[in-house]
């Protein structure tokens, strides 16, 4: 069991805060003339390292710009780190608003095929998983209908359940709950919790820090894009809160 | 790559349901579209302008059907990967399936309206030869050439939109130096060496050979074709390699 499934180690990621990024060649040209590009550099992530074993549940709070969302891309290989290294065993799949992939003239069921080959599911295995897709989501009859017809609730629906219903290794968990109705996210965290029992690894960034208590083995806490602390999430949790009212300010 | 072709299946498909789907003749457009094409070059071209080739219509058609391939297939795509930006900021799967992707699906379309040349063939007494067993190995190279050109003008037009603009721009000069309304013999034999230089110009004439005068194509001319072809899609690959990752940072 104590494998370790994901290895994130010492990486690095760089952006460059465009002042107003050239999209325009004539900016582009101009800005050359001006000697060089007029953007800052920020890093995003300063030698952040983590693994995560088998089946652990591991938690990423911080504050809006600490890096979570970064590191959690660049854990899902949509980024790719300046430097260091990131290691996945598995197959791993974020749970993310897919809306992104849905298409508006084609229906509910359409759409779930559409994005479960995104995921990169096989015709079959998505299949298999429609009837357990269909009835998570709650669309009933609206299912066969075009998703242009949806109101934005339903969109979540829709690509919650899908993605959740992905048979994954690895599950990347990024700020998702806040979507939906109070008994659609309910029933978000007991599939979590679920998977967690299955043995299902669990990377899950939130600013619910009680979620991330109720949900998680161990906790991280990033802060300027390095890891300020690491440990039980009870602990974590409550060093978070203690700084940040330290500074004045009212976590989240 | 392989594990991601049900994705590719799946775009192509959504690629062309999307299309036709709000529209009352739906698929039928695949056929009218190459067909008002024809009759507006046929009037402007043969009987207007008098250029003098036999069975103009079908000549015409034979130009058009390649050349609209190419040309929505490289417009088309340029702008993929922006419209698709949410996607790729969010999950990753190998990118150049979405430009990919909306090729095969000028591709299906492409197939479909060889039906109408077909049709038209026969109704003008053409006769088929077994050179029509070439026609494959002509379209894999049209789309080597429209894939490699198709990676560069994608990944360059991420960064900096104007680069769709300059393409088209390109492609209406590009119409202009392929032999598409005129035959290649209009063109003054000095200036021909150059001309066939352009493998767009080699691929529609040799479209022709094979399906309409039933000759062997010019194996040399297809050869240095090939060879451009395949610098060209080295070219395309490896500039989309080196800026791909960087996608999700600018979009």
């Amino acid at each position: 069991m104590d494998e370790q499934v994901i290895v994130v180690s010492d990486v690095w990621k760089k952006f460059r805060i465009h002042k107003e990024r050239a999209t325009m060649l004539k900016e582009a040209f101009i800005n050359l003339f001006r000697g060089g590009n007029r953007y800052e550099e920020f890093w995003a992530l300063k030698g952040v390292s983590l693994s995560v074993r088998r089946g652990e549940a591991v938690g990423i709070i911080g504050k809006n710009g600490a890096g979570k969302s970064t590191l959690f891309k660049v854990m899902c290989g949509v980024l790719r780190p300046e430097r260091g290294t990131v290691e996945i065993r598995g197959r791993i799949s974020p749970l993310i608003e897919l809306e992104a992939g849905f298409h508006p003239e084609l229906t509910g069921i359409e759409n779930i095929y559409l994005n479960g080959a995104i995921y990169g599911m096989s015709r079959r295995e998505v299949q298999r998983k429609l009837p357990q897709i269909v009835e998570f989501s709650g669309l009933g009859k609206f299912i066969h209908s075009p998703i242009r017809t949806y109101s934005s609730g339903m969109h979540a629906r829709l690509g919650f359940s899908l993605a959740i219903n992905v048979d994954a290794d690895i599950l990347l968990v990024d700020e998702v709950l806040a979507v939906g109705d109070a008994e659609f996210q309910e029933k978000c965290y007991r599939r979590i919790k679920e998977m967690r029992q299955e043995g299902i690894t669990i990377v899950y960034v939130s600013h619910d820090l009680q979620s991330v208590i109720d949900i998680c083995d161990r906790a991280l806490w990033l802060e300027e894009g390095e890891i300020k602390m690491e440990g039980d999430p009870e602990e974590v949790v409550k060093s978070y809160l203690r700084s940040a009212e330290d500074l004045g300010v009212p976590p989240n | 790559m392989f594990k991601y072709k049900e994705l590719l299946k799946n775009l192509v498909i959504r690629d062309l349901k999307v299309r036709y789907k709000r529209s009352v003749l739906g698929v039928l457009w695949a056929l009218l579209e190459p067909l008002i094409l024809m009759i507006l070059f046929t009037v402007v071209f043969s009987m207007l302008l008098r250029i003098k080739v036999e069975k103009y219509p079908v000549f015409v058609l034979c130009g058009l059907l390649p050349w609209s391939l190419f040309s929505t297939g490289l417009s088309y795509s340029a702008s993929s990967i922006l419209q698709h930006a949410n996607l790729i900021k969010k999950i990753y799967f190998p990118r150049e399936i979405i430009p990919l992707g909306v090729i095969l699906a000028r591709l299906v379309n492409f197939l479909i309206s060889l039906i109408l040349l077909f049709g038209f063939m026969l109704a003008f007494g053409v006769t088929f030869t077994p050179y029509i067993a070439l026609l494959p190995l002509i379209i894999a190279l049209q789309l080597l050439l429209i894939v490699g050109l198709s990676l560069f003008f994608t990944s360059l037009n991420t960064f900096y939109h104007d680069v769709g603009f300059i393409l088209e721009f390109l492609l209406f000069g590009w119409f202009y130096v392929t032999p598409v309304f005129y035959p290649v013999s209009m063109v003054p034999e000095r200036f021909l060496k150059f001309y066939m230089l352009n493998p767009m110009a080699v691929i529609v004439h040799s479209y022709r050979q094979v399906l309409l005068y039933g000759q062997a194509p010019n194996f040399g001319q297809l050869m240095i074709a090939a060879l451009l072809i395949a610098v060209a899609f080295l070219i395309g690959w490896s500039v989309f390699r080196r800026l791909e990752y960087r996608f999700a940072e600018v979009l």
